[in-house]
């Protein structure tokens, strides 16, 4: 695949318009548009792409301007094109194929000028994009409602709507041999970790794929432990979180082409917090806070627990629990594990479904879950009652972590495995397994567990619970060297 | 590390004080005195730490080439595979006498070891923080357990436990299960270098707070005498232990403090293997500690 | 990074290995709710076990009685366990029925036994019956077994007469071991039911002395400090506010007993009664009657 680089334009008018006549050969969407300067007899062509431009744009700043100058003088050259006839924001002068192509196919005119070896790229972008709406998966009760959408632009207007400070950095590069994706750095200078800044950029520039459609392309690519659970690299479709997120000195990836933004560095404890979090009166949201926590530990244990107590250490459930358990479980043939694993699965293949079809499909959905696993089974004696519930559950609890959801599907099964082979025992392994693994993982450089390293009751002011805005002061401390006092500036 | 992990230095202490003796409390033979004994032998080994310290410190500032230093770390490489053996050895016997009664105690050995070796691959930080993390749950659960375990004490003469054979009797306590602090000393100096030696008193004064807690716990539920005589009495004294009709048989935390604790004693030895290793300037310092480590899970296997 | 995954493996595969033993479903085994020992020559055990309903939904457990005989008492369970299809789980049992023809040796083999086997809770009842098997036999249980009637009535017993009884099995080991004297309550079928009526008291593994349930009562206030509750004095109730009991070098008891009645009268009836239960037991339970000394507080 060519991409042109290095090549330049020539002083030839015919010979520019064959070339990209040629690059385009098979491409039919390419407009060639030729016209002269106003009364003058030097001829113009405008190149566009239809669909990516904004017509009226195009019709009424650059043709009809063109084509109605007046006084159009011998020396005209691109110089006066661009300042004495054009009506544009936003235009650039480039000698270079490759950078002609890059604008024309991102949705700017290009306007070749006969006898020039330049042409002028006019920003006249006129794609449409989705608007801006809520996002499904992070809806809020109380708050704002604005989501990002795909035009990266749009959504860096957006941040810069919410921080209105000069101290806004936003750094451009590019992405992906064949798609070129525009991807963006943005931060707040003086709060950033420039360390953790350099990391990032250093491994995204050594990303070599042909196309990022997404941001998650990238989150793969860059994160810590490639083969974690745990997310180390956070992502929201949020404008008023990214700010957030930036004012306390993370650096946020916008994407071109999604919705979705990327933060880093990312903590343990977020996983557990929610956008409403911080919109809700201090004691409501403590109190969502710490059930995440407990919904989570809840989520990957109960089904272990079960299984544990139920087979291996039987003496430690209640008398009359015991019994219940045993009368219900009498005549299923399959083992404890088993019926656990088949829910599970069940319960991900029904979650599946229910995402993927069409809305008026869930009702139907929900009717052939609740009724063919919730009764007919138990009833045919092919699963018990206890262990539905258990898993039920667990997988209700497991709802309000949804960050976590990919680690919590792995670890309610391991730890269902490890219980069936060992008992609490096993559970204790595989937990602490899982805790080392945990505390072991980074987050570009940063440690994921960094509110465990120095526990205070300042560093513990937003994360097993929510104080009010008045006590928290100082930004979290997993930033070296920025300013903590959310206050006022220190010296 | 630094002085932010001053509070873990003191969790890790406690931790590591605690799990040597809690799990015999009260050894058997106890008599008259026996928990002026435990004190007693409880402050020798405070003394013995601040030597140990004292060579730990010792060797950290030297230089590692030096033949002096190497014939120490050698000596101390052993007895930190020796402490390990014993306290995997402990712990294993504990839990498939008590846990899991049928299977094979070679099975609970392999994965307590692969759990071990794993945790030593990481950083020294991972274990300052699981420390962190486990010495939060043991003092919670063993508070709770005290408070409502308090209603099946036996009321028995708390002179009985002070007054009698002290001397004798401490050296029991001490020779059995306190004479292992040089393995928390290497740790100590190699990795909380920025923190003061006062931290590790203060954990110690917390394990034996915890350690007292067990031998009342067990002392008082079933008179010294009786208690004496079960083995792993403070596992068992919380198993008789009911909140109302249906939180009985609360044993199961037991299960988890011990596991905890043990995890964490074998992996403070692990990593003073490895941190002797690295000062020698050995290569592998850490496939060697793994080497060693199962070593010691062998040797605990044996004897 | 190879060595890591075959060591993962490794340890996988040795876990897929192990732990099939210890493993067993909970409707895999016959819960035992009551066990019995009986015998005079040798070993007989009883047990009640509760099965679980089968292949209806809502079933009821049932409950049923199995024998065994040995020289032993692990000997008679193992004869037990060959009689039966599934294995027996002890981890719930509530009630452990001793005969009165055990004693000696045979009840500290018995008290052994409860001890070294893991599977019986430390915590579990012990009660006194004329015979462990005839009672659970002849008896018709309440609720889904025996044992749980046993249990709910001990309790009921507890609280209605303030009897504290230190019938647990560590309680009773534990006084055993040390030599002193240990206490069951008695079990007797009333009525197809069973009530508990009075208490048996022993030492040297032998019956010493056998308490009615007032007697019962007021042994408990003495050995066990208890706060106070009522004693019946045949005219009217008797209320005491305090107890304290305790022990002095030469191994005898001292009894401080605070009553809240009004009259004189009341108090010497009750330590004239206090003195006959004493008296007739006075050797075994090491209790002086000369010391009891009774202090009165007026219209408390």
């Amino acid at each position: 695949m060519n991409d042109y680089s290095g090549l330049l334009l020539s002083d030839n008018f015919q010979k520019n318009l064959d070339l990209f006549k040629e690059i385009f050969k098979k491409d039919d969407m390419l407009r060639v548009r030729i016209a002269n300067l106003g009364d003058s007899n030097k001829k113009l062509a405008f190149l566009f792409f239809d669909g990516m431009v904004n017509g009226s744009l195009v019709d009424e700043s650059l043709i009809r301007s063109c084509v109605t100058a007046v006084n159009v003088p011998e020396n005209a050259d691109i110089v006066y094109l661009s300042n004495r006839v054009l009506y544009s924001a936003e235009l650039a002068k480039t000698k270079k194929v490759s950078d002609i192509l890059a604008s024309i196919l991102n949705g700017d005119t290009a306007v070749i000028f006969e006898n020039s070896c330049e042409a002028l790229t006019v920003n006249t972008k006129g794609w449409r994009t989705r608007g801006i709406e809520e996002p499904t998966d992070e809806r809020v009760l109380q708050g704002p409602r604005e989501g990002f959408d795909e035009a990266a632009i749009l959504n860096l207007a957006m941040i810069r709507r919410k921080l209105q400070t000069p101290d806004l950095c936003i750094e451009s590069a590019k992405l992906g041999r064949r798609t070129k994706t525009a991807i963006y750095y943005v931060y707040l200078e003086s709060l950033v970790n420039r360390k953790c800044l350099r990391e990032i950029k250093k491994r995204i520039e050594t990303i070599d794929i042909d196309g990022i459609l997404d941001s998650n392309y990238i989150s793969e690519f860059v994160r810590d432990s490639k083969h974690s659970l745990f997310k180390t690299i956070g992502s929201t479709e949020r404008p008023d979180i990214i700010a957030a997120r930036l004012l306390e000195g993370r650096i946020a990836i916008v994407v071109d082409g999604t919705p979705v933004v990327i933060t880093v560095p990312y903590l343990f404890s977020e996983n557990f917090q929610s956008d409403e979090d911080y919109y809700l009166n201090y004691m409501v949201a403590s109190v969502g806070r710490a059930l995440r926590y407990i919904c989570f530990f809840l989520s990957i244990s109960i089904p272990a627990i079960f299984i544990a107590l139920t087979t291996f250490h039987i003496q430690l459930l209640p008398t009359a629990f015991m019994l219940t358990v045993s009368e219900l479980r009498s005549g299923v043939p399959f083992p404890s594990i088993i019926e656990c694993l088949s829910l599970v699965l069940i319960f991900e293949i029904l979650k599946e479904t229910g995402l993927r079809n069409p809305q008026s499909l869930g009702a139907a959905l929900s009717i052939v879950g609740g009724l063919v696993v919730g009764q007919t089974a138990v009833e045919a004696r092919i699963m018990s009652a206890p262990m539905l519930i258990a898993v039920s559950l667990s997988e209700v609890t497991g709802l309000m972590t949804p960050r976590l959801k990919g680690a919590v599907f792995y670890m309610r099964i391991l730890l269902a495995i490890a219980s069936s082979l060992m008992g609490l025992y096993g559970y204790m392994i595989v937990v602490s397994l899982f805790a080392v693994s945990v505390l072991d993982i980074k987050s570009v450089g940063i440690d994921y567990t960094s509110s465990l390293k120095n526990p205070s009751f300042q560093r513990m002011k937003d994360t097993f619970f929510r104080t009010s805005w008045r006590s928290m002061i100082k930004r979290p401390d997993f930033n070296h060297n920025i300013i903590r006092n959310r206050r006022k500036y220190e010296n | 590390m630094g002085k932010e992990y001053s509070f873990h230095k003191l969790c890790l202490a406690a931790i590591f004080f605690f799990d040597g003796i809690a799990l015999f409390l009260p050894f058997k033979g106890a008599k008259n005195g026996d928990l002026s004994a435990l004190i007693f032998a409880i402050i020798l080994s405070v003394f013995l730490y601040f030597l140990c310290y004292f060579l730990a410190d010792k060797i950290y500032k030297s230089s590692g080439g030096n033949g002096v230093t190497k014939v120490s770390c050698f000596l101390i490489i052993a007895f930190l595979v020796f402490t390990n053996a014993v306290t995997s050895k402990n712990f294993i016997n504990f839990i498939s006498k008590e846990v899991l009664i049928k299977n094979p105690k070679i099975y609970i050995l392999i994965l307590f070891s692969a759990i071990c070796i794993y945790m030593v691959s990481k950083s020294d930080k991972v274990a300052a923080k699981a420390g962190l993390l486990s010495f939060v749950f043991i003092v919670i659960v063993m508070t709770v357990m005290l408070i409502v375990s308090c209603k099946n004490f036996e009321p028995v003469s708390l002179k009985k436990l002070f007054v009698g054979k002290v001397f004798k009797r401490s050296f029991v306590y001490l020779y059995k299960a306190l004479l292992f602090p040089i393995a928390f000393a290497i740790f100590s100096r190699f990795a909380f270098y920025n923190v003061s030696v006062k931290k590790d008193i203060f954990g110690f004064l917390i394990g034996t707070v915890l350690i007292l807690v067990c031998y009342l716990s067990a002392a008082l539920t079933f008179t010294l005498h009786f208690a004496s005589k079960i083995d792993y009495a403070y596992p068992i004294s919380i198993s008789v232990v009911n909140i109302g009709e249906l939180y009985t048989r609360m044993d199961g935390f037991a299960y988890f403090i011990f596991f905890f604790s043990a995890l964490i004693r074998s992996s403070i030895c692990g990593f003073g293997i490895k941190m002797l290793l690295k000062k020698m300037n050995i290569k592998y310092p850490f496939e060697k500690t793994s080497l060693l480590m199962l070593t010691s899970f062998a040797v605990s296997y044996i004897i | 990074m190879k060595i890591k995954l075959i060591s993962l493996l490794c340890v996988v595969s040795l876990l897929m290995l192990c732990g099939c033993s210890g493993y067993r479903e909970a409707d895999n085994g016959y819960i035992v709710t009551a066990i019995g020992f009986d015998g005079n020559e040798d070993f007989k055990v009883s047990v009640e076990v509760v099965t679980a309903g089968g292949s209806e939904l809502r079933s009821e457990p049932k409950s049923e009685v199995i024998s065994g005989k040995g020289n032993s008492p692990m000997e008679a369970v193992f004869s037990l366990n060959s009689k039966i299809s599934k294995n027996l789980v002890f981890d719930h049992c509530t009630a452990l029925l001793i005969g009165k023809n055990l004693s000696g040796k045979k009840l500290e083999e018995v008290l052994k036994y409860g001890k070294e086997i893991k599977e019986l809770n430390f915590a579990i009842d012990m009660f006194m019956c004329e015979n462990a098997e005839d009672l659970l036999n002849e008896s018709e249980s309440v609720s889904v077994a025996r044992g749980f009637d046993i249990a709910a009535n001990l309790k009921e017993t507890k609280s209605e007469t303030g009897i504290d009884y230190q019938n647990k099995f560590y309680e009773i080991y534990m006084e055993y071991n040390a030599g002193k004297s240990y206490s069951f309550p008695y079990l007797k079928v009333k009525n197809e039911r069973i009530i508990i009526d009075g208490e048996s008291v022993f030492k040297e593994n032998k019956e010493k002395a056998h308490f009615t349930n007032e007697e019962a009562l007021l042994y408990s206030f003495i050995k066990n400090n208890n706060n106070g509750g009522k004693i019946f004095l045949g005219e009217e109730f008797a209320d005491i506010s305090h107890s304290h009991c305790s022990l002095n070098n030469g191994g005898e008891y001292t009894v401080n007993l605070s009553i809240k009645q009004k009259s004189k009268k009341f108090s010497k009836i009750f330590k004239k009664r206090v003195e006959k239960m004493l008296g007739k037991h006075k050797e075994e339970l090491n209790f002086s009657s000369d010391k009891i000394k009774l202090k009165e507080r007026d219209g408390i």
